[in-house]
């Protein structure tokens, strides 16, 4: 941390999910913001900064929403570090803005209370003023600064009401720390808790200054990550949880039962309510939208629409990026004469970066949708109306979003499982969602379907229901191996979906396109300067060593790829697949799609568009073996088909897969398990078919 | 550019894409953390 940022104050922003709490921070920051992931857990790091109504520069901090800071998740645990300051690469906030969800002032008061008697000085925003207001709720804002001791200011986030009072307040440096400070402990318990932190101290889990909250919220939480304390302090500390069971039975039980007791309290002082609840606008449009018949309706139109924007209208963008990259490789074969240089850049960076950034349009719309329905609170009803189906298989219904937008590319499915918030069902989502059969298979499954069945020997209607066979094939494998994912592997208690649903407000369209953006250069980033790197690699592979004349058939058979060919052909001929279908499967592990355009090579057939296959399809289905057999006979097609339904090819899911899951164990998991089992099941349909002669 | 140019020029950009490819490898191994670019210092 430099100098500079160390003087420039840094606010941290919390509230409970859906208080509205990124829209300000958003608000607030602009474009002035950098996200990361805080190091060891997949939790989203936003720091961003902005100016007071003094013109003093702030850095403000976005920590991940949470209903306590007794840890129940790594984003809960991570609230908690922060604002203990037990980060060691995030300094401990100068002050807090703790958003709270006003038509659920009550509720949220839990964790407010709690991070006030954390002593920094705190400004509370009661955010949603509107709604609460269309509900005939009145807080009382200065009763409120009186009782706590910090100052009120209510907001509207998606109008940006208030936003002006809370500069103000943020410009403010005598905010003295809260008066509500003291934690509701009775003596025995807070002499246990004295001595527990005295043993954590001696034990190194804790910092020698450390609160007494420090070991009431490490004895309480249930954090499955446990940043920063060594496994051995962890069975230390469990126990003195046990310790403390047993010296105080119900302890935890009685100390939330007494801090509800205090916010009921202050609610009776600050909030008038009608005897009666209003009927509000949520409440009208729940009745149809969680409605169990006219609920999954709305959804399949709701899902319709987005499968419409992506496939349709994505359609247009994509092949404007198309175009222009296919113009820049013509320029370039223009501007440079023929050799090396010339053909990486038109044949090995062109078609590679743009293989990953023709996916943008998809991946722009997809996270609009996303943002829109988390903003406007479909997103919960939406995963309340898909819980029974996915509790199926151990999931629930937050994985359907993620597992349902990787049928158009795996990718922004993987990095949609970002909402899921149990870490295990996040894992499983995202380990199964390469199995949706994405848009890169489609041209794949076209070229062999066309081999296996050209076009007037079958009708439409059997190639049309081999492609269906073939989606239905790879949802089937996905939700066997969530299932077997969840009983055998990451074995834990199931996770139930606790979901609240948030009132229906108007989405904020700044903050959605803020956050829109940030995934899009994200993708573009990360994604893309790997896809160069690995083009380079493929394209050299496929280069090297080089023979004499233009035979590009005869040079893709003496280059390292085909050599690589060669060398794997003894594993995969029980399959079915002589050397060149081998260079084809080492290339589509780039990227799918990339098997039509190597054939087209090894094949020396003119035209690789994906459009026009017919060349192609003709060669392969006239293809034969040194002994004169048919190569793609019905039984290897459907091997290959079957073998890209399940197998792991596409170094950008790998690569984004090892981000979001931040270690390579995963994604080298996921290649295993996928590629195994493709090989697997293409080796039975081979040798079971040809004992029966096919 | 020549043809003998334009393959060095390609070998010279395979030879740094590898390189950087495992500079990353190493440097993630040798500090474990953010990987940079969160404004953590690190």
């Amino acid at each position: 941390m430099s100098a500079a940022a160390a003087e420039t104050p840094l606010i941290a922003i919390v509230g409970n999910p859906n208080s509205g709490k990124t829209t300000l921070f958003n608000l607030l920051t602009g474009l002035k913001q950098k996200v990361a992931n805080y190091p060891g857990v997949t939790v989203e790091k936003k720091i961003g900064e902005c100016y007071s109504q003094h013109g003093k520069k702030l850095r403000l901090i976005d920590l991940p929403g949470a209903y306590s800071l007794n840890a129940r998740s790594p984003d809960e645990a991570v609230l908690r570090d922060v604002l203990l300051g037990r980060r060691p690469e995030t300094p401990r906030p100068d002050r807090v803005v703790c958003v709270v969800d006003s038509a659920n002032f009550e509720r949220n008061l839990y964790m407010v209370s709690q991070v006030l008697e954390l002593g920094l000085p705190t400004i509370l925003v009661l955010n949603m003023v509107d709604v609460a207001e269309q509900r005939e709720w009145r807080i009382d804002a200065a009763k409120l600064t009186e009782i706590l001791g910090v100052p009120v200011v209510k907001t509207n986030a998606v109008s940006g009401q208030g936003l002006i009072e809370l500069k103000l307040a943020l410009s403010r440096e005598d905010i003295s720390p809260p008066k509500w400070q003291d934690a509701a402990l009775p003596e025995g318990v807070k002499a246990a808790l004295e001595h527990s932190r005295d043993e954590m101290r001696q034990a190194g889990a804790i910092h020698t200054r450390s609160s007494l909250l420090e070991p009431l919220y490490l004895l309480s939480d249930h954090d499955p990550t446990h940043y920063g304390i060594a496994d051995t302090q962890i069975g230390r500390i469990h126990e003195l949880r046990s310790r403390m069971e047993n010296d105080f039975p119900g302890w935890e039980d009685a100390l939330v039962a007494e801090r509800y007791r205090r916010i009921e309290e202050l609610c009776a002082q600050v909030l008038k309510r009608p005897d009666q609840e209003i009927e509000t606008i949520t409440t009208k449009l729940d009745r149809i939208l969680l409605h169990p018949v006219l609920g999954f309706v709305n959804l399949l139109l709701v899902l319709g629409l987005l499968f419409f924007l992506i496939f349709k209208v994505a359609e247009g963008p994509m092949g404007w990026i198309e175009a222009g990259f296919g113009q820049l490789g013509a320029w370039v074969e223009g501007l440079i004469s023929p050799g090396d240089f010339r053909d990486l850049i038109v044949n090995g960076v062109v078609p590679g970066v743009s293989g990953v950034v023709i996916f943008l349009p998809q991946i722009l719309i997809l996270f609009f949708f996303i943002g829109i329905m988390e903003d406007t609170g479909y997103m919960s009803r939406l995963a309340f109306i898909m819980d029974w189906a996915m509790s199926k298989v151990g999931l629930n219904g937050k994985s359907f979003l993620p597992f349902l937008s990787s049928y158009a590319c795996a990718i922004p499915g993987v990095m949609a499982a970002r909402t899921i918030d149990s870490p295990k069902d996040r894992l499983i989502t995202i380990l199964i969602a390469p199995l949706a059969s994405c848009s890169a298979r489609l041209p794949v499954y076209s070229l062999l379907i066309g081999v296996l069945f050209p076009v007037g020997e079958v009708g439409a209607f059997v190639q049309a229901g081999i492609m269906l066979g073939l989606y239905s094939l790879g949802t089937f494998g996905a939700f066997f191996f969530a299932w077997v994912f969840n009983k055998f592997v990451m074995k834990g208690s199931a996770s139930p979906m606790i979901l609240e649903m948030p009132s229906y407000k108007m989405p904020a369209l700044k903050s959605i396109l803020l956050q829109v953006w940030q995934r899009a250069r994200m993708f573009l980033v990360r994604a893309g300067t790997i896809i160069l790197g690995i083009s380079i690699l493929i394209w050299a592979a496929s280069t090297y060593p080089k023979t004499a004349g233009d035979d590009s058939a005869k040079q893709m058979e003496h280059s390292f790829a085909g050599r690589a060919g060669k060398l794997i052909e003894p594993v995969i001929a029980p399959l079915g697949y002589d050397w060149k279908i081998g260079i084809g499967l080492i290339g589509s592990f780039a990227a799918r799609e990339v098997f039509n355009s190597t054939m087209s090579v090894v094949y020396a057939v003119e035209s690789e568009d994906d459009e026009n296959l017919a060349p192609l399809r003709d060669k392969l289905a006239a293809e034969r073996r040194p002994d004169g057999r048919l190569v793609y006979t019905p039984l290897v097609c459907i091997s290959l088909l079957v073998f890209y339904v399940f197998a792991m090819q596409c170094v950008s899911t790998i690569a984004i897969v090892k981000r979001e899951t931040g270690s390579w164990k995963w994604a080298m998991f996921q290649l295993g398990y996928m590629t195994g089992t493709a090989y697997l099941l293409s080796l039975l349909i081979f040798q079971i078919g040809s004992a029966l002669g096919y | 550019m020549n043809e003998n140019w334009q393959s060095i020029a390609a070998i010279a950009v395979i030879i740094v894409t590898v390189a950087l490819f495992i500079v990353r490898a190493v440097k993630r191994r040798k500090k474990p953390g953010c990987g940079g670019s969160c404004g953590c210092g690190k």
